[in-house]
């Protein structure tokens, strides 16, 4: 099933990352629909005890730093040419906010970030608990971004044999949009498939993806698909890793193969993820 | 499209404040019903039928029944009040809104207290279920845990939230158990053999009496409303389905134990787990502990964080000593509140006995529910602005009347030293506010518009033309910055505001760093008190003027964003504030320029250069609304000081003296017959310049935006800046009535 086209939310909570992922979220906008009307919403949740009212905490200091910070970042997006509505959600706790946030706004896209550092630590544990649980209760794509570096030149986006190209296209149309950088498509086969015709099934795939960015299709042979991509990686300054294609993954995607990948890179690294994806 | 380098380090872009505020509402249908169910489905159930039986006899049915009709009448006047204004706070919002503060501090007081009674009638009962286990004091048990849960709430524990869907289920289930190994081993002579009310009438109303706490729980979920998604649908159907079901499901746990030995040999606190061991063996009765502890543990818990809740909206109210709703800087918890909340239930743990604590919490909870009907009475009589309840209690005024009327008829069948407990606990509240909060508070009920609106309906036409003036009583901000050093502002603010009785909210800001590590967070919560305090003392400038007064530190992290937020929250008509200029320049011409784009209200910026209060004043007016709002502020200055007035325009320096008669001749007749003051045209080459020239003969000039030929306040400031001498009012005024009010 594929979200209609909604609004797209935006978590903002990280002044050092704000920027970034205003930007993103503006290509992602043009990228959803070339006319520039669809709705941009920095969120960004407030929890709140449970021994404390939703409207008394709508006045405690939090709230107040987060209006600044999201203040700035709609600014941000002002200076970029685009109007951005910027929302507190005053909430339990961050994954309810974000649902209820996407749920009354209709949001079809939520992009957050996501430190990604080496030593996870329980902050980090918590955000892969918290995503995963938004992931598989939100009618909407999910799109997580660990941004490492200063530019983004080169994207390389890893495309597995039958995984839907529909996210990871749009991303994919936003990043270069965005960054302004060339675009490397992966493609790892196993030493049983023959090279030249997974490169053919992959290349008819990317062709037929209605706007795809034109990119130069890498196909190699590996047994570890995840060492291959982890290894290519470091010649590329950004890592766009889209649905896997694999369903029931919902338990793992954070925290199994796209979460090992984006450990192990140095690359900044976006990791799209829809539910029940086309 | 290039990348974004960074977030703007300055101020934020004065036309794109945009930033607002949601409440997440998260709770669906089935999260606002299981809310309801999981409250009410407590110890009650468990504990509670040994007693009533025998008290009552078979004829505890009728009670339950009758408790549970009571809570359904309540539950719809709930329901009609909570889908018109959903707020937090529960009954005590809606009745401090409808009754008034004095009410409010009593329901507010009630609310608290009974809560401290159910958590302690919870634990008991839980330590009644585990002695069975371990034979321990039930003291002990329900102390421990008492202690446990309130640790929890310290450390900010969220698992009994998460849990409450797991838990509810659990206990339906358990409940069910019971009821479908009651339906195989059942006898239904053992009933109808039995004399059904061997007590009477009176026995009846007092079971109803003890067990309404255990209906209690449904409020909680009319103090959740600001949670719930389409609370028009959701809130009635959560309330009244679960007061359904619960009276339903109790019914039928009663029935089943009824039916089972005869009435006489049910009691104890543990009946319903001794009748499960007969019907199901060591798993039955297990299974009923683990219900009973499930539930204790979390009807228990749900109240000590009630609790602070209700302790939070009577303090946002000021009828309750801030202190003790301060939150932790750390771990963003008000602490205090817990804790008070868990000693106090402590205390009446090692106080009480098991019958007492639930009559004790069902007084409070009856009174609160009886209140809260007649608050649903008032409120859709008084019809306030912004009131419009998706759901109407159907056959109004009859049900909420008779649920007010049955809640406190069934008081008058508690036991006496119940009764004095509560008469004790009004006497406390009532003194309370009195000495504390009804001199600080705020908040007006509802009643005397219920009167006219509701009951003097043939005048109402009248009263309308001429009490919408009347009843707009202006409210205004003053904002300083460091209170000992701005008592002229608040003298100001006194002389404007005092002489009609006016609302004046006096405000300080208090500039926050944006990021702020746990040290420095510690020290900012103590300049902020010490911030408070002073603003609390100096505000007296205000309070003895007459006027009504609260004071208040805004954290913000913009002197701008602070003020606007502060005059949308309380609804202020009139800001007024310092001189801009002494900051940086940026940051002092973004706050007047936002100033006024953003603001809703009238602005006076205010510069102190000659002591106040002002004998000499001079107000520059002309023919627009700055120039009216000038003249009220002089006029009244002038009243409250005593001092003599001027009223002036400008005029073109070669303007011919038959001008300047004009001039004088328009202002003469623009007076009227209620201001006395010279009249002056006041020549010049711009009207600052005219200003400058009588600036020696005045020590107070009021000048409106347009007298200066100005198109923003920022400009306005910039053409007097250069004037020394008199003090300055500079005045903008906002499309709102000017000062509307009612003079004494």
């Amino acid at each position: 099933m594929t979200p209609s086209e909604g609004s797209i939310l935006v978590g903002i909570s990280n002044p050092e990352t704000a920027h970034r992922l205003v930007g993103l979220s503006m290509a992602l906008a043009d990228a959803t629909n070339e006319g520039g009307d669809t709705p941009v919403l920095l969120v960004h949740v407030v929890p709140v005890a449970n021994q404390i009212s939703l409207s008394t905490g709508s006045s405690s200091p939090e709230v107040i730093q987060a209006r600044d910070l999201l203040q700035r970042s709609a600014d941000a997006a002002l200076e970029s040419g685009r109007q951005a509505r910027a929302i507190v959600e005053v909430a339990r706790n961050v994954e309810e906010g974000l649902l209820a946030a996407a749920e009354s706004h209709e949001a079809s896209l939520i992009l957050v970030g996501y430190s990604g550092g080496e030593v996870r630590s329980k902050e980090e544990e918590r955000f892969d608990r918290t995503m995963r649980r938004v992931a598989g209760k939100a009618d909407a794509d999910v799109v997580v971004a660990t941004f490492r570096h200063p530019d983004h030149r080169s994207i390389l986006v890893p495309i597995a044999e039958n995984a839907p190209l529909r996210l990871t296209a749009k991303v994919c149309r936003a990043l270069v949009a965005y960054t302004g950088g060339t675009v490397t498509y992966l493609h790892v086969t196993t030493p049983d498939v023959d090279e030249g015709e997974a490169r053919a099934r992959i290349q008819a795939r990317l062709d037929s993806v209605d706007r795809s960015v034109e990119g130069e299709l890498e196909v190699i042979t590996s047994d570890d698909a995840e060492a291959a991509i982890v290894a290519e990686s470091a010649e590329h300054d950004l890592v766009l890793l889209g649905p896997s294609g694999r369903p029931g993954l919902l338990d793992r995607i954070f925290s199994s193969r796209a979460r090992r990948i984006a450990e192990s890179v140095t690359a900044s690294v976006v990791i799209g993820w829809r539910a029940e994806d086309d | 499209m290039s990348e974004i380098d960074a977030l703007p380090r300055e101020e934020p872009h004065v036309g794109a404040d945009v930033v607002e505020v949601e409440l997440a509402q998260s709770l669906g249908l089935m999260e606002a019903t299981t809310i309801g169910v999981g409250t009410m489905i407590g110890a009650g159930i468990f504990v509670l039928p040994g007693f009533i039986i025998a008290e009552v006899g078979p004829a505890a049915i009728v009670s339950l029944v009758v408790g549970g009709v009571i809570a359904l009448f309540n539950a719809m006047a709930a329901a009609e009040v909570a889908t018109g204004m959903p707020k937090s706070g529960g009954g005590y919002y809606f009745i401090s809104r409808a009754l008034g503060p004095l009410w409010g501090a009593v329901l507010g007081w009630g609310s608290l207290f009974g809560l401290v009674f159910a958590s302690a009638f919870y634990m008991v009962g839980f330590g009644e279920y585990v002695h069975t286990l371990v034979d321990l004091p039930v003291w002990a048990y329900a102390v421990g845990m008492t202690a446990l849960l309130t640790g929890l709430n310290l450390a900010g524990s969220k698992a009994a939230g998460q849990l409450q869907n797991l838990i509810v289920a659990v206990l339906v289930v358990v409940l069910l158990l019971f009821l479908g190994g009651g339906a195989t081993g059942v006898r239904p002579t053992v009933l109808t053999d039995s004399v059904f009310a061997p007590f009477g009438l009176g026995a009846i109303m007092a079971g109803t009496a003890t067990l309404f706490v255990t209906y209690a729980g449904f409020g909680e979920i009319a103090s959740m409303a600001e949670e719930i998604r389409n609370p028009g649908r959701n809130l009635p159907i959560a309330l009244l389905g679960s007061v359904v079901a619960v009276t339903i499901l109790y019914c039928l746990v009663l029935l089943v134990c009824l039916m089972i030995r005869p009435w006489q040999d049910l009691t104890g606190a543990t009946l319903v787990a001794d009748l499960a061991e007969d019907l199901m063996g060591p798993l039955g009765r297990g299974a009923i502990l683990l219900g009973a502890v499930l539930a204790t543990v979390s009807s228990a818990n749900a109240s000590i964080m009630s609790a602070s809740r209700i302790s939070f909206a009577m303090g946002r109210d000021s009828l309750i000593w801030e202190w003790l709703n301060e939150i932790h800087p750390r771990y963003r918890i008000p602490h205090r509140a817990v804790l008070v909340t868990g000693g106090l239930t402590i205390g009446v743990i090692l106080a009480g006995d098991i019958e007492l604590l639930a009559e004790a919490a069902g007084l409070l909870h009856l009174l609160l529910y009886g209140l809260m009907s007649l608050a649903c009475i008032i409120l859709r009589g008084a019809r306030p602005a912004g009131y419009q309840p998706v759901f109407r209690t159907p056959l109004f005024p009859f049900v909420p009347l008779a649920g007010a009327l049955a809640c406190f008829g069934v008081i008058f069948f508690m036991e006496p030293v119940t009764l004095y407990l509560g008469l004790g606990l009004i006497v406390f509240a009532v003194g309370h506010y009195m000495m504390w909060g009804r001199h600080r508070t705020e908040v007006r009920g509802e009643w005397p518009y219920f009167l006219r609106r509701g009951i003097l309906e043939p005048g109402l036409e009248r009263v309308e033309r001429w009490g919408a003036v009347a009843d707009e009583i202006p409210t205004a901000i003053v904002a300083v910055g460091y209170p000992e050093r701005e008592q002229s502002r608040l003298r100001l603010a006194g002389a404007l505001m005092g002489p009609m009785r006016g609302r004046v909210t006096v405000v300080s800001v208090f500039r926050l760093e944006r990021r702020l590590d746990d040290d420095s967070v510690q020290s900012y919560y103590r300049a902020i008190e010490e911030r408070r305090r002073a603003l609390e003392a100096e505000s007296r400038w205000v309070r003895e003027a007459g006027a009504t007064v609260r004071s208040h530190v805004l954290v913000s992290t913009t002197a701008f964003r602070g003020l606007v937020t502060a005059a949308e929250t309380t609804g202020a008509s009139l800001l007024l504030a310092g001189w801009p200029g002494h900051g940086p320049q940026a940051r002092e011409t973004a706050l007047a320029e936002s100033l006024d784009r953003h603001l809703r209200a009238h602005v006076l910026l205010f510069r102190e250069d000659a002591p106040l209060p002002a004998r000499r004043i001079l107000v520059l007016v002309d023919s627009g609304t700055h120039g009216e709002l000038g003249m009220v502020v002089a006029s009244r200055l002038t009243a409250a000081w005593s001092a003599e007035l001027t009223v002036a325009s400008w005029v073109p320096t070669d303007a011919s003296e038959e001008e300047r008669s004009k001039v004088e001749d328009d202002l003469e007749a623009s007076l009227g017959v209620t201001v006395r003051a010279r009249v002056r045209a006041l020549p010049g080459t711009s009207p600052e310049e005219a200003v400058a020239s009588e600036a020696d003969r005045h020590d107070l000039i009021v000048v409106g935006v347009s007298a200066l030929e100005a198109t923003s306040l920022h400009d306005a400031v910039e053409a007097l800046d250069g004037l020394d001498g008199p003090s300055l009012i500079l005045v903008r005024a906002h499309d709102a009535p000017i000062l509307a009010g009612r003079p004494t």
